[in-house]
């Protein structure tokens, strides 16, 4: 599982490493340890290697590394930028090998956030050639620096079109982050679930809701936006509204008794009282696509989403400017939307394909309906404020 | 407590004065799990009346220091008892025994003074009231070893000689009701130590000291000592003055030996 | 030849440093105070002015000095039961506390938040998302640190003294004060100072148990470079956190120095005594064990509250997220656990060997006393900025290495290399604080005598030097080792999805939704806190002769 960046340094860098030792020879003991280690271990490289290139000729390759250059495969490869939530089968990722023979190398340099910002920083020297992982939060800022070289995918299905964005990024996965109740706790105490937004205002659901911080955590911001587009800036600079303004919504939540950690698995796990855990709070935030893995033994699941609460989020690919292999990223782009792909989300990365003409998993299809009329605010207009809206929550909610 | 002027109880009748040490059992548990546990003093009875000094001549490893280390309180006894002025002080912990021990290497504390060293065991005696009795003390102290002056210097200076007067001086300075001495001056080497052995017994001497002092070397315990007992495995075998004992009477055969 | 021999050994891991610490942190410091190809500082004035940063600054130096100061005064009497006293299950003990320090701060702030949230056994105290929260975990990470580095030492510290000074009439609690204390004063200040740069960049935790509302310089940094690619205000804020750091160093540099003076050390066999309980124990032996036994009782809380979720599922106990190790998960993983582990432990073989190659040399000319003043100086300078990599946010220099290192001939940023260099930074520090002191305290006329007898400076290096050092290297592999296999941050930046370490595996699976997968995550955490137990215990039986500070 070696890619060639590894093979190709590896006997530099023992050089080195040796040299460097030789004062300190008495490390000789620990040098030998090199034999198991990541790097150091030539041998195990070569075999590594060797294995790669039998695969190959098998037409069965794990679709990772460029070690097989030189062993008579295709020398195209490619590098996929993304996240670090990032996941495909690997027989699907490794298909993508077998019928273009691009190899594909992975990097994940942190979360969606995270990813954006150094594609920015790094957009004079490109990390890869192709990006997959830029959401409808940060893709504003990150067309508006250039990043990505336009491309419009042929393999574009109908479906898709409403999430375009510019001429250079394509939508492959969809996502609505919304509330999550857990429909035992109410059965157990006897109230009814709160089902709008406003409702969580009320006093009788005082204390009951767990969100994320817009600041850390990418749902978070999202149900920011979702506040955004439903109340509407108080300076009159979001969309639809009743006047009253997001901010003042979160006064009423915070007055209201609504707990903001730092991440999802901390809302889920600890205080959500549907996560398994000894929480407390019966509404999460979370996603429409959760509640399938609530299901208890009597093959209901314990938890719904509350689908007049929910945000869109939609994942892009795009071509990185200044691409090495810009055709091998183009390729990439068009497998991405390809039916063997937009199955495999929901499984792997618990989002929804953006082709609605893919048939989702049974229990998606059965207890994780997406939203009907999900909010949304445009991208352009979320670069433009996000940091002031999220200045503005935070003065209001945490201070 | 167990100052000059505080010495606890007086004696009931019919009890010893000074110090009376009876079947004293001394083990150290097993360094390694399963092996036995080593006795270092095996049952030993002694006598030191006050004022007193005796020394106690063995070869290493016959439980000497053990001894003197279980008398002041470091180690625990393991049967016996340890009374001093009749009163048992077992329950004693060791900081109010009122007894002084000066170690083999002297253990001064490098990050004080010479005066600081003297002065610290100054605190709660008449001697540590003001700062003035203190330097008095002190000085006093310096001036009976021989170092009047040597105060402000630091013990790091000093050459070997010097640091044990000094740790001399500083076990003396709170006035002990008991004085232990663990080789003393074992690191010095012979002209030096002859020297300071007389030395010793002076100022013991004008101090009116009670002293037990445990010694490897025969001459130094025969100038210092008013009596001298030879300890051989962990048991006292003779208990005599020097003269008794240079005199070469009633010895068995392994003091006997020692001696020789 | 021998000056030549010393400029390899000064350049190759200066050459390191530079490369691959200074050069990437001032690559990413200068985007934010160039702007088009001018020097512009007022970023500076602007951020300097903002009463949040100066909230920020406060809550840093705050909480590093109340995690410091509660761990290192927790940590004194644990040292003492720990290392100067022997009883059954020592070894177990200090294995225990060990783990903490190398567990990854998620599982740590998911472990705790599920103790002391409102549902949780402790939620009753009311300290969920509080400053206690934090301050608490900052000891629960460190407390190990400070019990070894106060021990190692105080093992080993010649009894006769505070002997001396109780059969001068000192209580316990005096001559603890008087002479112990001093004694101890260089490696507690040594302990306190690299406690304070682990709390002053501490991120996650404090993000997770305490919120934004408590943030840090790290946290801010965090924030300005990943979330809002403020570099501007990010680099003002780097500045400040090596301001910080630079002060912590140049403290603890001037306590360390105290230490020339040595200590009268004897062999721990000599120094250590069995526990006594009974009624002849003294007060101070039983408030020492008291509130041992009360630290590690608290340590072992939110181990064991993780240890418990790891074996249930569904209300009942289970073994299947063990089983599920040699599984992907839900589908959650590219690569099994167990997988991950292996490759963690080969990362951190690599990351070992590379902060013992640099460490290891450092700590040999860092040993040297030169004749001239300027030498002398130069390796001053050389002793703290060693430490820095330290105290500088894992944003700040995972980014540096992507701007930094993207061009031939150090064109390395999708490659493996990257993980195991990032990991040895951290170690490095550490590496050298351990094997220093001792170099430092071999005798010079050992290495006189031994070239009297015709050895060359070579040789004096290979057979006198070394090997009295090599126990220490011993142990200061482990703790590189134990450092590298719980490294997230850098290691996230920089991790490729086909090969992840468990660290990473743990957080994706924390990522996920289902109780399999949490159960799981936790199992994965389990699995690697025995890995760490048992390195560090390994590590414990070299403990050399003179261990060092560390």
């Amino acid at each position: 599982m070696s890619s060639s960046t590894v093979t190709s340094t590896s006997p530099s860098r023992r050089a080195r490493v040796r040299r460097t030792l030789l004062p300190t020879a008495a490390l000789a003991a620990v040098l030998s340890l090199t034999a198991c280690s990541l790097v150091g271990g030539g041998g195990g490289a070569s075999d590594e290697g060797g294995a790669t290139a039998d695969q190959t000729s098998d037409g069965a390759t794990t679709a990772d590394g460029e070690a097989s250059a030189g062993t008579g495969a295709s020398p195209s490869s490619i590098t996929l930028v993304t996240h670090d939530s990032f996941a495909l089968s690997e027989d699907v990722l490794a298909s993508f090998t077998e019928q273009t023979g691009i190899e594909v190398t992975v990097v994940a340099p942190g979360d969606g956030g995270a990813l954006v910002n150094q594609l920015v920083l790094t957009k004079d020297s490109p990390l890869g050639d192709v990006v997959f992982g830029v959401d409808t939060t940060f893709a504003s800022r990150a067309m508006d620096e250039g990043v990505f070289a336009p491309y419009t995918s042929p393999a574009l299905p109908a479906s898709a079109e409403q999430y375009l964005l510019g001429d250079a990024l394509t939508p492959v996965d969809v996502s609505d982050v919304c509330l999550n109740v857990d429909l035992a706790w109410y059965e157990e105490n006897g109230q009814t679930p709160p089902a709008s937004l406003e409702d969580l205002t009320q006093p009788e659901y005082a204390g009951q809701l767990v969100v994320t911080n817009p600041a850390t955590s990418s749902p978070g911001l999202a149900f920011l936006l979702t506040t955004v587009a439903a109340f509407g800036g108080a300076d009159g600079s979001s969309t639809a509204g009743d006047g009253s303004g997001w901010l003042s919504y979160w006064e009423r939540l915070r007055d209201n008794d609504v707990l903001v950690v730092d991440g999802w698995s901390d809302a889920y796990y600890v205080d959500f009282s549907g996560g398994g855990g000894d929480g407390t709070r019966p509404v999460v935030l979370s996603y429409a696509s959760s509640p399938p893995y609530t299901v208890g033994d009597d093959g209901e699941p314990t938890t719904a989403a509350l689908l007049d609460t929910c945000f869109r989020q939609v994942e892009f690919a795009g071509v990185l400017t200044g691409a090495a292999n810009p055709e091998g990223a183009q390729a990439f782009v068009d497998f991405l939307l390809s039916p063997a792909v937009q199955a495999d989300v929901p499984g792997s990365m618990y989002v929804y394909p953006v082709d609605d003409t893919v048939a989702l998993p049974d229990d998606w299809a059965q207890w994780a309906p997406l939203a009907t009329t999900p909010f949304a605010v445009p991208a352009d207009e979320i670069a433009a404020n996000r940091s002031t809206w999220i200045d503005q929550w935070t003065q209001t909610v945490l201070d | 407590m167990g100052r000059p002027d505080e010495r606890g109880p007086s004696p009931s009748a019919g009890e010893a004065r000074g110090l009376e040490v009876r079947g004293a059992v001394v083990r150290y548990p097993s360094s390694r799990r399963g092996s036995e546990p080593t006795t270092a003093v095996a049952g030993l009875d002694l006598h030191v009346a006050p004022g007193e000094v005796v020394a106690l001549l063995g070869p290493s490893g016959c439980g000497k220091s053990s001894l003197l280390r279980t008398i002041a309180g470091l180690e625990p006894l393991a049967a016996g008892e340890v009374r001093w002025d009749g009163v048992d002080v077992a329950p004693v912990p060791v900081h109010r025994r009122g007894f002084g021990l000066m170690f083999q290497d002297g253990q001064l504390f490098g990050h004080r003074d010479v005066a600081g060293n003297v002065a610290y065991g100054l605190r709660g005696t008449p001697f540590g009231a003001t700062r003035a009795t203190r330097a008095e003390r002190v000085a006093e102290m310096l001036e009976l070893v021989g170092l009047a002056g040597y105060g402000a210097r630091a013990v790091g200076s000093l050459s070997g000689g010097q640091q044990q007067r000094v740790a001399l001086a500083r076990s003396l300075a709170p006035a002990p009701r008991l004085l232990l001495l663990d080789e003393p001056l074992s690191s010095l080497d012979r002209r030096l130590r002859e020297e300071l052995s007389v030395e010793v017994r002076r100022v013991l001497a004008a101090s009116g000291t009670t002293a037990l002092y445990v010694t490897h070397d025969h001459a130094e315990a025969f100038s210092v000592a008013d009596r001298v007992g030879v300890m051989i495995a962990g048991r006292l075998r003779a208990l005599a003055t020097p003269d008794e004992l240079a005199a070469d009477v009633a010895l068995d055969h392994d003091v006997a030996a020692f001696l020789r | 030849m021998r000056a030549g021999a010393w400029a390899i050994a000064v350049a190759l891991p200066l050459a390191f440093l530079l490369a691959f610490f200074a050069y990437p942190v001032a690559a990413i410091l200068a985007r934010g105070v160039v702007t088009d190809g001018h020097l512009d500082l007022g970023g500076f004035a602007e951020v300097l002015a903002d009463p949040r940063t100066w909230r920020v600054v406060g809550h840093t130096l705050g909480q590093a000095a109340l995690g410091t100061g509660l761990a290192v005064g927790l940590a004194i009497p644990g040292a003492y039961v720990l290392y100067r006293c022997t009883f059954p299950g020592r070894a177990l003990v200090r294995g225990l506390v060990a783990v903490p320090f190398v567990l990854p701060s998620v599982v740590v702030g998911v472990a705790f938040r599920s103790l002391l949230a409102a549902g949780g056994p402790l939620g009753a105290l009311g300290w969920d998302r509080s400053l206690v929260a934090v301050v608490a975990a900052l000891v629960f990470f460190n407390y190990g640190l400070v019990v070894r580095v106060v021990g190692s030492v105080w093992e080993r510290l010649d009894p006769r003294a505070e002997q001396a000074a109780r059969t001068l009439g000192a209580s316990p609690a005096r001559a603890f004060a008087t002479v112990t204390l001093p004694a101890l004063a260089p490696a507690i200040a040594s302990a306190a100072a690299l406690v304070f740069l682990f709390c002053a960049t501490a991120f996650a935790v404090v993000l997770v148990l305490g919120g934004q509302r408590y943030a840090t310089v790290e946290v801010e940094i965090w924030l300005q470079t990943t979330q809002f690619l403020d570099l501007r205000t990010a680099a003002v804020l780097s500045v400040l956190q090596l301001v910080i750091v630079a002060a912590t160093l140049v403290a603890s540099g001037r306590l360390r120095t105290r230490r020339e003076r040595s200590l009268a050390l004897v062999e721990a066999r000599r120094a250590t005594a069995p526990l006594r309980l009974g009624a002849r124990a003294c007060a101070v032996d039983r408030v020492a064990v008291g509130v041992t036994a009360l630290t590690v009782a608290a340590l072992a809380l939110p181990l064991g509250s993780m240890l418990v979720r790891s074996l249930r599922q569904d209300g009942r106990w289970t073994l299947e997220h063990y089983v599920a190790l040699g599984s992907t998960g839900d589908r959650a993983l590219t690569v099994t656990a167990w997988d991950a582990a292996a490759i963690s432990l080969r990362t951190a073989t690599d990351a070992t060997v590379l902060a013992l190659a640099v460490g290891v040399v450092l700590a040999l000319v860092l040993s040297r006393r030169p004749r001239r003043r300027t030498g002398r100086r130069a390796l001053g300078a050389l002793d703290a900025a060693v430490m820095l990599p330290l105290g500088v946010s894992a944003v700040t220099v995972g980014f540096g290495f992507l701007i930094a290192l993207d061009r031939p001939p150090l064109d390395l940023r999708s490659s493996l290399v990257l993980i195991p260099i990032a990991q040895a930074m951290v170690s490095i520090p550490l590496v050298v604080r351990t094997v220093l002191p001792v170099l430092r305290a071999i005798d010079p006329r050992l290495r006189q005598a031994a070239a009297m007898l015709g050895a060359g400076p070579g040789r004096v290096l290979w057979t006198v030097e070394l090997p009295m050092a090599l126990r220490s290297i011993g142990l200061a592999a482990g703790f590189a080792f134990a450092v590298s296999l719980g490294e997230f941050g850098a290691t996230s930046f920089l991790a490729r999805p086909d090969r992840p370490t468990l660290p990473v595996v743990i957080y994706r699976l924390l990522g996920r939704p289902g109780e399999g997968n949490y159960g799981m995550a936790l199992a994965a955490s389990v699995l690697l806190a025995v890995v760490v137990a048992l390195v560090m215990t390994t590590a414990e039986r070299l403990r050399p002769p003179h261990a060092g500070e560390w």
